[in-house]
């Protein structure tokens, strides 16, 4: 199952960068993103003003579950037709 | 410095003082003997600072070796110059006697450079000071340097650059703002394999929430995350590995197809007008226009980030009445299933004409 491994703001791309791990290594990352690049053209910048309303928990939580009932169902999948999982 | 008081000058100071007289005189044979064995009066002043050197050092070693467009310049000072700071100036020109096209290099102490001059074959000179004025005699390099041309660190040589990304890009609603994900052949949440000649690396998949409805843009992977990049180009850096082109969904209302009305004149059509873009379109809606009297018009809808973005005549067919009746259906293809509408489904390819 998928949990949270680390999470950090990245201010060069302008995401909160949030990576998930299951117990095989696998990972996931979400990515909220919570600043504008400025324009390649001119180098305005414009700043984000709907931050007030996200919830970084809530996303996490909404991707983490997805993910896990995603692998449930693959797990089985693998277990009906006897297929060993690595 | 020789000491400057003599014995004869001491006997005189005394003035017949025997105590006085045997005390210098005893001190005056210690510094002496001191002096004798050292070269320096041990009583003249201590001072730290370094004395300036006026004439140019010894010379320098001068090595200057070309690789990938640029010149690497070392310089080994000599030991005789201790921790003094030699002022180094080098010198090039394509010529090996430099009478002609010679450029002088700023004046510094550091012993090493890095001068980019790609496709440059160039005879090098160094001249050495401690105080910028006076300089030794040039030392050049026996024979011409060539600095190569650029290479890119993100292929090797012979390598195939064939690139496959087994990825899907593509963006779903979710609320008051899109969500473009990245995943691999086994669904949402599976990593995918980037293939580049004949190696490939997997890389996780990946999430981006909150992005503005419709923005286009490329998805490239750095090493660590997914960027979204609004030009092509700014997805080239070595070592990053573009993903796909992404056409973010239009709006959080799902599918909507386009409502068009077609312009008639003289019972033919000649121009349509989109009176709703629609929304979440993955393709191109199919056009279907009846009406009661008219027949043989046909027209093509243009789709660009989920909505129709021009309608282009075909045949203008003949007959029409004054409000024939566009009906568009299809739209989707491809498509993610849940969170909406999904649209930007390439597959992974970048399909950018550069």
């Amino acid at each position: 199952m998928y949990s949270l491994h680390e999470q950090y703001l990245d201010m060069a791309s302008g995401f909160h960068v949030i990576e998930l791990r299951d117990e095989r290594g696998n990972r996931h990352l979400i990515q909220l993103a919570v600043g504008h690049e400025s324009c390649p053209a001119c180098g305005a910048v414009h700043p984000k003003d709907s931050l007030g309303a996200l919830d970084p928990a809530a996303a996490i939580a909404r991707v983490n579950e997805a993910l896990n009932t995603s692998q449930q169902q693959m797990l089985n999948y693998a277990g009906k037709h006897g297929l060993i999982v690595r | 410095m020789a000491l400057k008081v003599n014995l004869a000058q001491i006997n005189s100071a005394a003035r017949g003082n025997s105590d006085l007289r045997e005390t210098l005189t005893s001190i005056h044979l210690a510094l002496q003997s001191l002096y004798a064995q050292t070269g320096t009066t041990p009583l003249s002043k201590v001072d730290a600072t370094t004395a300036a050197f006026t004439s140019p050092p010894a010379p320098s070693k001068l090595a200057v070796r070309g690789a990938n467009g640029s010149f690497t310049v070392s310089i080994t000072t000599p030991q005789s110059a201790g921790n003094a700071s030699i002022y180094q100036e080098i010198s090039s020109s394509p010529v090996a006697n430099f009478v002609s096209g010679v450029t002088t290099y700023p004046v510094s102490t550091s012993t090493s450079y890095v001068l980019a001059n790609p496709g440059a074959t160039l005879y090098w000179r160094l001249r050495s000071s401690y105080n910028q004025q006076n300089w030794s005699s040039y030392l050049a390099l026996p024979g011409a340097v060539s600095s190569g041309l650029v290479s890119s660190a993100a292929t090797a040589s012979n390598l195939s650059l064939n690139q496959s990304n087994y990825a899907t890009v593509d963006s779903v609603a979710a609320g008051s703002t899109a969500t473009v994900r990245v995943y691999g052949s086994g669904g949402v949440g599976t990593a995918w394999t980037s293939v580049l000649g004949s190696s490939s690396r997997v890389i996780p998949s990946g999430t981006m929430m909150n992005v503005a409805y419709a923005a286009n843009g490329f998805v490239v992977w750095d090493g660590q995350k997914y960027q979204l990049k609004p030009q092509l180009a700014q997805t080239f850096p070595d070592a990053w590995v573009p993903v796909g082109k992404v056409s973010v969904i239009a709006n959080g209302s799902g599918l909507v197809l386009p409502v068009i009305h077609a312009v008639v004149t003289g019972g033919a059509i000649v121009a349509y007008q989109i009176v709703n873009p629609g929304n979440g379109l993955t393709s191109s809606p199919l056009l279907t226009i009846t009406d009661s009297s008219g027949s043989g018009a046909t027209a093509t809808a243009v789709v660009s980030a989920g909505a129709v973005t021009q309608v282009t005549p075909g045949s203008a067919g003949s007959g029409y009445s004054s409000s024939p009746t566009v009906t568009a259906s299809g739209g989707v293809s491809g498509g993610a299933a849940g969170g909406g509408g999904a649209t930007g489904n390439n597959g992974g390819r970048l399909y950018a004409d550069v």
